[in-house]
């Protein structure tokens, strides 16, 4: 999957511009402040239809205009399609084709990035929200219908926070309520953790592989997921019992809560609780690996994240690093360098200075200056 | 034209092709729509056995002899009253909740017109409820189905039949904005709660 043109107007600082990349490396090189980040986003943008450093997609456009709009032409095996989004106050349109997509679902699948962003080194050592947020993300990557379980979980998990809290309702309504809310919960939770563990189950070899290529140390790297309220006692994930008896024990531990969920007003059971862990050397990696390790473990991660990815597509993703290398030491930085040769994914890259990026073959360089972009003549 | 932009369904683009349509039309179009729109808001009001909108009451549909009334339909607001008519089929009668639960929205139980839903399955000349079916038609978004799941646990103890409309109407969709087949099937296929 090659994307062969991007264009933008009204996105955050960038000037309206379009860019034809380069089929394997593309660098963007600028100072800080300058729009590198910018145009990550613009490209995720227009293939997620989401952001990756804001909620609201309107925090997207020019803080003087009204209007952000990005555009991608995208090649898969020879054919071109056109993916657009324009971003209102109020409203986005998804455009594929020149023609609006229903359902939206649509939209995804055969245009997709991989994003690996300074905050995700950290991730491993993170709080267990961040984590799980992390996971997430990579679960939506590969299925996008993800989203919408995930959207619908908060949306009833915050409806049944509302209800515990409520002093206004009488005491049956309020017991009617909280089986309705159980019941979607539960259906909605056991969704989200048969998502979630499957992936990890993908993943997981792929991970561990990965983490001996990159470090060479001949310490094992694993991943382990807690389910809380003790409705699976998921370690190292064993095999899932149906999807059916799962939402029949989350139904179950919800029930047996509720006395102490009333007393404090929030729900205590569920995916939103659940732990994931990164290990090494089967320690907990937050306090046992070095910092080195912990940012080889995620880069490990996002290898088998695009390679999970490629192989369910039967094509390469493109990657976007922002600002990698500046986080890396320099025997990491080259290991990185190493491996995107040894693939095939067409990459987005970005650096404060183009000499960090150890590439010298396929490679195209472009200058971000002020929300400017120009292809510059390499180094 | 802020007046017209405001009305539903109305962006800005309309309400200022409204308005310069409204301008150059005659005089006399104008008062027309205005005086319809008077007479209108002064007529309409709630039907006092189903909650539509209505200038007499009862309701065309609530006296339409020839309508079941064994079959309560239950929507969420006027407008699928007409789309599900309009999709034909469906010979009973309806209940307007005038809205779907949404604790985050801070819309509880007695917000809706529930209360007058069971009344209406508790009274009836001996007290005893000719109603056999109450089909609840929301839609498929989250506050759809638990609306459907709260209805279905309050109406239980009555001993009638809920049930609910087959999915098919897309998730989220408004009954309004799905094609009559859709709607028809979907009432065919309906599944007890
Ligand atoms: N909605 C917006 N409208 C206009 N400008 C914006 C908007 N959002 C962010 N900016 C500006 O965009 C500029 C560039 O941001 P960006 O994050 O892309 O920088 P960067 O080149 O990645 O820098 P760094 O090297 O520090 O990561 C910032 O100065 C920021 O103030
Ligand atoms: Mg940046
Ligand atoms: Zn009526």
């Amino acid at each position: 999957m090659l994307v062969r043109a991007l264009k933008f107007t009204g996105f955050r600082n960038l000037a309206p511009s379009s860019l034809e990349p380069g089929p394997r490396f593309n660098v963007f090189a600028g100072n800080n402040g300058q729009g590198k980040t910018n145009l990550l986003e613009a490209l995720y943008a227009v293939c997620t239809l989401r952001s990756f450093r804001s909620s609201r997609l309107r925090d997207l456009i020019n803080i003087d205009g009204e209007q952000a709009y990005v555009g991608a032409r995208v090649d898969r095996g020879g054919l071109e399609r056109r993916y657009e989004l324009t971003i209102n106050a109020r409203s986005r349109i998804v455009r594929l084709d020149n023609k609006a997509v229903r359902p939206i679902a649509k939209y995804f699948g055969d245009f997709n990035v991989v994003l690996f962003a300074p905050e995700d080194l950290l991730v491993a050592k993170g709080s267990p929200g961040e984590r799980r947020r992390f996971l997430d993300r990579a679960v939506f990557t590969l299925k996008p219908s993800f989203l919408a379980v995930a959207q619908d979980f908060e949306k009833v998990l915050k409806s049944r926070n509302v209800v515990l809290r409520d002093e206004q309702l009488s005491s049956s309504s309020k017991e009617e309520m909280l089986d309705v809310y159980d019941q979607q919960l539960a259906s909605l939770s056991a969704q989200i953790l048969w998502a979630r563990i499957n992936y990890l189950k993908n993943v997981q070899e792929r991970f561990a592989g990965a983490f001996e290529s990159i470090t060479r140390s001949g310490l094992p790297a694993s991943l382990s997921y807690e389910a809380t309220g003790e409705v699976l006692g998921v370690e190292q994930f064993p095999e899932l019992p149906s999807q059916q008896e799962t939402e029949a024990s989350y139904l179950a531990a919800l029930a047996s809560s509720r006395r102490a969920d009333l007393r404090r007003g929030a729900t205590n059971v569920g995916p939103h609780r659940d732990v994931l862990r990164f290990q090494l050397a089967g320690q907990l990696a937050g306090n046992f690996a070095s910092q080195g390790q912990l940012r080889a473990m995620i880069l490990a991660w996002k290898t088998a994240e695009m390679d999970l990815l490629a192989e369910v597509h039967e094509d390469p993703p493109a990657l976007l690093l922002d600002d990698v290398s500046s986080e890396l030491d320099p025997k990491r930085n080259e290991y990185l360098f190493d491996f995107l040769r040894g693939r095939k994914n067409q990459c987005f890259i970005s650096t404060t200075h183009p000499k960090f990026v150890l590439l010298s073959e396929d490679r195209r360089d472009f200058r971000v200056e002020n929300g400017h972009i120009e292809e510059s003549s390499s180094l | 034209m802020q007046c017209l932009s405001r009305l539903p369904g109305i962006g800005e683009k309309t309400a200022t092709r409204l308005a310069f349509h409204l301008v150059r039309a005659p005089d006399s179009e104008a008062q027309e729509l205005a005086k319809a729109l008077h007479e209108v808001v002064d007529t309409i009001r709630l039907c006092s056995v189903c909650l539509n909108l209505t200038q007499l009451d009862p309701c065309e549909t609530c006296s339409d002899a020839r309508r079941e009334r064994t079959l309560i339909c239950v929507v969420a607001s006027p407008s699928d009253v007409v789309a599900i008519d309009r999709a034909g089929g469906f010979r009973g009668t309806f209940h307007v909740l005038h809205g779907l639960l949404s604790p985050l929205e801070g819309i509880g139980p007695d917000d809706l017109r529930i209360a007058e839903l069971v009344r209406r399955l508790k009274t009836d000349a001996a007290g005893a409820s000719i109603v056999e079916e109450v089909i609840v038609a929301t839609n498929a978004s989250v506050e759809g189905e638990a609306t459907a799941m709260y209805i279905a646990r309050v109406l239980k103890p009555l001993g009638v039949s809920v049930t609910r409309i087959a999915s098919g109407i897309p998730v989220g969709g408004e009954l309004e904005y799905t094609d009559q087949a859709t709607i028809a099937r979907a009432l065919a296929g309906r599944v007890t709660l």
